[in-house]
């Protein structure tokens, strides 16, 4: 335990007063983002992603983070005010803290809901700091045979995410694929599909294919809808009764962030299954599982206790083997890769610091989490009233800008538009986002490591292959993950 | 303390009906996690593989104009030309999967019920999104000719006419705050130059 | 006392002259300078043109700005500056590799030496041999009759298919007699270029310096690619000294400077040589690239300008070799 003390100490020294400024902004932005319906922190790191070029990395990732635990957070607070989750994460929260609002007692769930994301983020966020450096420790014998079935088992997830149509999110994938391939052959450097224009040789900017795919397709929604504002109802406060539950129900809280953490970890499942299972398991070893649903305090615990350790959970890969576990953290996988920081085992050799960095923001967002949850919640209540045609405009002028800051080329934003057309009729014909970008920053990793093994391989790939275990290993995994859910969907039809 | 209610360090004001109930929600929210809209029909199905067997043999065709690298004909075909032709080629593929998945719905729903149409019955919401989609075209255009601080607040101001219905006035008014704090943001907080169009030489 | 009143004096008399003047005529800068990097944020150029920024932004009068163009090997970036306006606001961190390579490759790839203005040369990136620390080679020789004994191709990294380093380790092992050899690309020198000799995958790579600092004991350099050693690195012997010669001088090396676009105002080119060019030649700065184990090489506008012309013509037979190969 003195141990621990002395790892934080340590990590504390690498964090200094501009790092923890930017956090700050993140988590509070964050939970404004994850508080606004419809918006969540899918959006909120996306949007940050064009600012963060302005930031050093350990800045630039502790803005990225702030926005990830804020924007889990804050559709706790639309979830029990309104009764519609701000974001998808809260609806497990919604359950049973919004029967606590419409019983009087919004102020004990919206403290509840902070108190069990505080230790789900605590704990996630330990996890993460030890877990993290064991994996890399292993991963770092991997060669282009073992990179390329990691990024593959990484693409699978592809499948899981594809909620609805398998079939419509494997298409999304691929097209994230093939928006990869665009510009200069990353293995050879020949031109591939850059239309003879110098401009297209570094391929579709990051930054202008997410914005325009997830932030402008977003507002173009919005727009289209009936337009009306959000109204809070009651008054909100902090209810300091429901620290006592921190010891009363500790096992409540436990449970339920080591769920949050062992979902995380495992690549495409994410923070919505996370909470849903947490929420479940609490109820099956509650004494009273009739009182779910009906205001019970233990599941609010459990969904947000979960969803919070999710996050850190779900670091874990990304940072270790490069595989971003959901659509999120492969957003702020692409982040790091802008700031030339390539999350893999690599990341434990070349930049320490960064990942030093990451870890010490982690924690320290989760601890922050409690007091500014607490301290602002008036004002996180607040922001539910402002006009959406305010909100819609500013979002718009960030994306704009955002976008246009980063190379400062009129073509970024063109290709935002485009996104933005693509996002909105992908939505609309009911294909997942999520998929292309993974898609998109996956298929170089993909591609790149397994030419390479082909060319170290010479003629004989199928042999190369056999002869790297490891490297075999994975890719029974992979064919396991695609198989399993056409095993289960026959298993079902069966049944 | 036990059991009291706090109020916050910041101070709002009280919405005037207490125990208003939450409005209910009229259609289910976007899920914006995976950005997944409902179900569509079987159209739009029809329409989206279209697409995606029109994208996949273009740039399979486009594929065989690469000039690949003779030293890299060695892993079996999957070299730079070959790895985007694959993918193109799994495009077309379940691109015809979903057609045919398609027509199957377009059965299974003429035997259950008449054809129920695609579009979700907005079409003042559908106007309103071309309509501002137009205008931030058009922002795109004008923005290096006329530069950030003129074409800024015009492009806003219409955007909040259309969106919010609000007044000539107070659009003008929030078109010009938006336009100022966006500028200070860029120009002051990251040292970052907007274009400046007509006003170059003049502007801050 | 009197400094303060000195300064006072300064502050007046610069107000007086802008009143006088009037905007039509004020001093160079009058806006921020953008320094375009065709790099990602976070690589050693970047650093280095961070670094500059941060010191010379306060002399310069105006805040120095580094914005990273990304891709084509550095061409996106180069192309956009010079499309820039010529007025001295835009400068371009120009590389070897955008400004020279990839216009021997693709000659219509929309820029040549005539598009730009030199400011000054800055960096040259020496290359390394390097394996791994269990390797029985300990020196040049043994590498090369190590690799000759092999009845197999040696895997060697190259850093990226048509890059400067590339050509540079293939002149050396031309120049050494190694011919039975697999160049293996990456994504630029590091790190998966050197990582992938702890894999296993590689018998040998292309380094940098910093792999040195990186991977520590885990790799070994046997020979520094250059002609003289390096200051700051002076216990790596070149291959020079161990009898193989590449003859390219400064060419073997990862050269870059500062430009202007072609057309830009004297006085302002007088300004930013003036200010910069002092700034890279103090203690602050230089202490700061040893520390990131860039190496610095000042060179003045015509020297540089003449870098271009004798690297185009070193690289020139290396880039039709690759090109007649990508044909065949």
């Amino acid at each position: 335990m003195a141990e621990f003390g002395a790892l934080l100490a340590e990590l504390g020294g690498l964090v200094g007063l501009a790092q923890v400024g930017a956090l700050l902004i993140g988590l509070v932005l964050g939970i404004i983002v994850g508080v606004l319906p419809g918006l969540g922190p899918l959006l909120g790191v996306t949007l940050a992603i064009p600012f963060t070029f302005h930031m050093d990395p350990v800045s630039s990732i502790a803005l990225l983070i702030g926005f990830y635990q804020g924007g889990s957070y804050g559709g706790a607070v639309t979830a029990t005010v309104l009764g519609i989750p701000g974001t998808p994460i809260a609806a497990a929260t919604l359950l049973d803290a919004h029967p606590m609002a419409l019983a009087g007692r919004s102020s004990e769930a919206v403290t509840l809901a902070t108190l069990a994301s505080w230790v789900g983020g605590l704990i996630g966020g330990t996890v993460l700091l030890f877990t993290a450096p064991a994996l890399a420790k292993i991963a770092v014998r991997f060669g282009p045979a073992e990179t390329f079935a990691l990024a593959a088992l990484g693409l699978t997830a592809i499948a899981s995410l594809s909620q609805g149509s398998t079939l419509k999110g494997l298409l999304s994938g691929l097209f994230g694929l093939m928006c990869a391939t665009i510009g200069t052959d990353p293995f050879t450097g020949i031109a591939r599909f850059n239309f003879d224009r110098t401009e297209f040789s570094g391929g579709l900017t990051f930054v202008a294919l997410l914005v325009g795919l997830f932030a402008i397709s977003e507002v173009l929604m919005q727009i289209e809808r009936t337009l009306r504002g959000w109204q809070a109802s009651e008054r909100i406060g902090v209810a300091f009764s429901m620290f006592r539950t921190l010891v009363s129900r500790f096992f409540g809280y436990l449970r339920a962030s080591m769920v949050g953490v062992g979902i995380g970890i495992i690549p495409a499942v994410g923070c919505v299954t996370s909470a849903f299972l947490a929420y479940k398991l609490a109820r099956d070893f509650s004494k009273e599982p009739e009182r779910f649903g009906k205001g019970a305090p233990e599941g609010v615990i459990a969904s947000e206790a979960a969803n919070s350790a999710t996050t850190g959970g779900a670091l874990i890969p990304m940072l270790a083997l490069g595989i971003p576990g959901d659509p999120i953290v492969a957003v702020m996988m692409g982040g790091l890769l802008i700031h030339g920081v390539t999350p893999g085992p690599m990341l434990f050799f070349t930049n320490l610091d960064v990942l030093n960095g990451i870890f010490a923001t982690f924690l320290i967002g989760a601890m922050l989490l409690l007091p500014l949850g607490l301290a602002l919640l008036p004002l996180f209540v607040r922001v539910l009233r402002v006009p959406l045609d305010y909100m819609l405009a500013g979002v718009l002028l960030l994306a704009i800008f955002g976008t246009f800051a980063v190379q400062r080329q009129t073509l970024d934003l063109w290709i935002m538009w485009l996104f933005g057309v693509v996002g909105y009729a992908m939505r609309k014909a009911g294909f997942p986002l999520a998929p292309l970008v993974i898609g998109f920053v996956l298929g170089p990793i993909v591609e790149v490591n397994l030419r390479r093994a082909a060319t170290l391989a010479s003629s004989d790939l199928a042999g190369y292959f056999l002869g790297r275990p490891i490297a075999l290993g994975i890719l029974v995994l992979v064919l396991l993950a695609l198989a399993f859910p056409l095993l289960r969907a026959l298993w079902q039809r069966r049944a | 303390m036990a059991g009291a209610t706090v109020g916050g360090p910041v101070r709002f004001r009280r919405i005037r009906s207490r125990r208003e109930p939450p409005q209910p929600v009229s259609e289910p929210q976007a899920d914006t996690q995976s950005g997944a809209e409902r179900e569509p029909g079987w159209r739009t199905d029809l329409a989206a593989s279209l697409a995606s067997m029109g994208l996949g043999a273009w740039l399979f065709r486009e594929t065989f104009s690469f000039s690949v690298t003779a030293s890299e004909r060695v892993g079996g075909g999957i070299d730079a030309a070959g790895y985007p032709r694959l993918l193109a080629g799994l495009t077309m593929l379940l691109g015809l999967a979903l057609a045919a998945r398609a027509l199957w719905k377009w059965r299974t729903a003429r035997a259950a019920a008449p054809p129920a149409a695609d579009a979700e019955g907005q079409g003042g919401g559908k106007v309103r999104a071309v309509l501002c989609f137009a205008v931030l075209l058009l922002y795109t255009l004008l923005l290096e000719p006329l530069g950030f601080l003129l074409a800024t607040p015009l492009a806003v101001g219409v955007l909040l006419r259309i969106t919010g219905g609000r007044g000539a006035v107070h659009a003008a008014v929030a078109a010009i705050a938006f336009t100022a704090a966006i500028f200070v943001f860029f120009r002051y907080g990251v040292n970052i130059v907007l274009p400046e169009g007509l006003l170059r030489g003049i502007s801050p | 006392m009197n400094r303060i009143i000195a300064r006072l004096g300064v502050v007046v008399c610069v107000a007086l002259a802008a009143f006088a003047v009037g905007p039509a005529q004020a001093e160079f800068p009058e806006k921020p300078v953008t320094i375009v990097v065709p790099w990602q944020a976070g690589s050693s150029p970047d650093v280095a043109m961070r670094t500059l920024a941060s010191l010379a932004s306060d002399d310069l009068g105006q805040p120095i700005v580094v914005q990273n163009i990304v891709g084509g090997s550095g061409s996106v970036g180069t192309l956009a500056v010079k499309n820039a306006a010529a007025d001295g606001y835009t400068l371009l961190n120009n590389w070897v590799a955008p400004h020279v390579v990839a216009r021997l490759f693709n000659p219509e790839i929309g820029y040549n030496d005539d598009d730009f203005a030199p400011l000054f040369g800055l960096i040259a990136l020496p290359f390394t041999l390097a394996v791994r620390a269990d390797h029985p080679a300990t020196d040049v020789p043994s590498f090369v009759a190590w690799a000759n004994a092999q009845d197999r191709p040696v895997n060697v990294g190259i850093c990226a298919a048509l890059s400067v380093p590339r050509m540079v380790m293939e002149e050396f092992l031309r120049a050494s007699g190694v011919e039975n050899y697999k160049p293996v690309p990456f994504n630029g020198c590091m790190p998966d270029n050197v990582k992938a000799l702890l894999d296993g995958s590689l018998d040998a790579t292309t380094g940098v310096l910093i792999a040195e600092k990186i991977f520590g004991d885990a790799i070994r350099t046997l020979a520094v690619l250059t002609d003289d050693r390096v200051s700051f690195a002076d216990h790596l012997p070149t291959a020079k000294e161990q009898g193989v010669d590449i003859g390219w001088g400064k060419t073997s090396q990862g050269w870059a400077g500062l430009v202007a676009p072609a057309g830009t105002p004297e006085a302002a080119l007088e300004k930013l040589r003036a200010v910069l060019g002092k700034h890279v030649q103090t203690p602050a700065f230089l202490d700061k690239m040893t520390a990131q184990f860039i190496p610095i090489e000042y060179s003045g506008p015509d020297e540089f300008r003449a870098l271009w012309t004798r690297s185009a013509e070193l690289l020139e037979p290396a880039v039709q070799r690759l090109l007649k190969e990508k044909k065949e």
